[in-house]
């Protein structure tokens, strides 16, 4: 059985893979956090989750780049926290940006990297959690494009205005262009009561 | 540093001496260390494992090459230099300066052959270590012959106080055994089938540290003289031997003692050694230090399973984060207890 991760959990976790990067000597790493850490982390919403998404990385010059693949280094740094924290094998992973179809690959929202909140945690790693803006983006996104129960809650706890929503489904739809997609976007804005910003798309 | 981990450094530190100086006081080494250990002594190994930690107990060390010097002709060279390999022991540097002073009389190409398989390294640190790991001055003139491995020590002063080993004490059997047949393979076969019901070829050479082809040969070889026996079970043959008959032979009417495979123990040991000197590991906070101490004995487990010691070990994912810790004390405690 995997442990759950909640803040201090997910804290404790990130601080150890930090430790243990300082200790292989391993190249600086400065991680994009989206999904529910990244709610868990920035407040936005008192849940548990099991793993941490990375959906971009920063390059040297501070540049979003992908993060397929992850370096060798840090899987097999994060494989070791897994052990030591009983927590799930690839608890750290670029699952939303991991090929062509991915996240960062389609295009991230515009101007996320000015929203992003850092956290440092050592010399060698820092964590950036995306802003509650680019979490409506993605929550709606992965809303309608799986038809997931949890991912409509984390949209509701979001809070969005209809401007939010409505700019979070033209983007979704620069991800997905059938006409198909757009009728769900529409149908899933209105039961949540978003009338304004399902007729505007 | 966090005081279970420093008390921990010197209880460990303490028990591996005491478990050495237990060891090579059995063998005939001049010391105050006693016990009833029920079991045989692995020279070659003992040798290799006291190369690393003797650096912290000079008295010892310079009580081994003492006896050395007496009983170093019972030694195996092929098979120090086999475990040395297999095992991947550090006091190879050591071995080879160990050896270099055995190169007397008609013992010198045996161990001259040890002392030239290594590379002479660009400077030299001081051999001996304090417990706290600082290395200790030398005092007098470096002695040649460790100072040719990169190693200041003083000048050896060996007291000429230790015995020949003690045929029939139970933990000698591998000594008696050799003075008996001889250094070969033969007598390391004997030994295992006498500590063993049975045994298929490929475990004595896996576990006595040698060829499986030369104990396969040598194993047909001996099956004719009749007093090695043979056991199929579908394709497998185990050999085996009458054990009674063996007791009285080496005037051994007790019990006969139990095999330990020592190599990988050893090791394994002398890793954790290793790890819990790190001066590194001191600065770490508990959570990242239980995660190197388990992360170690992820590594060293297997050892620890092929000396069949891996049962005093605990699951470590029943206990996450800085819990291990103290299971990781109480476990490498429990091995040497």
């Amino acid at each position: 059985m995997t442990l759950e991760l909640t803040k201090e959990a997910l804290e404790r976790a990130f601080k150890l893979l930090s430790g243990r990067l300082d200790l292989m000597q391993a190249e600086p790493v400065r991680l994009v956090i989206c999904g529910g850490s990244a709610l868990i982390a920035m407040g936005l919403r008192q849940r548990i989750t099991n793993d941490a998404d990375i959906i971009a990385v920063l390059d040297a010059t501070g540049e979003l780049a992908s993060p397929d693949p992850l370096p060798p280094f840090l899987l097999e740094a994060s494989a070791l926290v897994a052990r030591d924290l009983g927590l799930k094998e690839n608890w750290l992973n670029n699952e939303p940006s991991r090929n062509d179809g991915g996240l960062f690959q389609m295009g991230l929202p515009a101007g996320l990297a000015g929203r992003l909140t850092r956290q440092i945690f050592g010399p060698r790693m820092t964590i950036y959690f995306i802003g509650r803006l680019d979490q409506i983006h993605f929550k709606l996104y992965a809303a309608a494009d799986q038809r997931d129960d949890t991912h409509i809650a984390d949209l509701r706890a979001l809070k969005p205005t209809e401007a939010e929503l409505e700019a979070a489904a033209r983007w979704a739809m620069t991800h997905d262009v059938s006409e198909g997609f757009r009728m769900v976007l529409r149908e899933l804005l209105k039961q949540m009561g978003y009338e304004s910003a399902a007729k505007n798309i | 540093m966090n005081q279970p981990l420093k008390t921990f450094k010197e209880e460990y530190q303490n028990l591996l001496v005491n478990f050495l100086w237990r060891q090579w006081s059995a063998l005939g080494v001049a010391g105050q260390a006693s016990g009833k250990d029920v079991w045989i002594i692995d020279p070659e190994a003992l040798l290799l494992f006291t190369c690393t930690l003797g650096r912290g107990e000079p008295r010892l060390f310079d009580e081994m090459l003492d006896w050395l010097r007496e009983n170093g002709r019972f030694l195996n060279v092929m098979r120090l230099k086999r475990i040395l390999r297999m095992e991947k022991f550090a006091g190879e540097r050591t071995l080879a300066a160990v050896a270099a002073c055995l190169m007397k009389g008609t013992e010198t190409l045996k161990w001259k052959r040890l002392a030239e398989s290594v590379a002479q390294p660009p400077a030299a640190e001081n051999f001996f270590i304090s417990p706290d790991g600082k290395p200790l001055p030398v005092l007098g003139e470096p002695e040649p012959h460790f100072l040719r491995y990169g190693f200041k020590r003083g000048p050896l002063r060996l007291r000429g106080y230790s015995q020949k080993f003690r045929a029939t004490q139970p933990t000698n059997l591998a000594l008696q055994l050799r003075a008996l047949f001889g250094i070969n393979v033969r007598c390391e076969i004997v030994l295992y089938l006498l500590t063993h019901e049975a045994a298929h070829p490929s475990q004595i050479a896996r576990e006595a540290y040698y060829f499986e082809r030369a104990v396969q040969g040598t194993l047909v070889d001996m099956l004719q003289s009749g007093v090695v026996r043979l056991r199929s079970s579908g394709r497998e043959k185990h050999y085996w031997l009458l054990q009674k008959h063996w007791a009285e032979l080496l005037n051994r009417p007790e019990q006969l003692p139990q095999w330990v495979t020592w190599p990988p123990l050893f090791s394994a040991l002398e890793k954790i050694w290793f790890k819990v000197n790190e001066p590194r590991l001191e600065t770490l906070d508990p959570l990242l230090q239980s995660s190197e101490l388990r992360q170690l004995m992820v590594e060293v487990r297997p050892a620890f399973e092929r000396a069949r010691f891996d049962k005093i070990l605990t699951d470590d994912r029943n206990y996450l984060g800085e819990t291990y810790l103290p299971v990781f004390l109480a476990d490498v405690s429990k091995v040497l207890g």
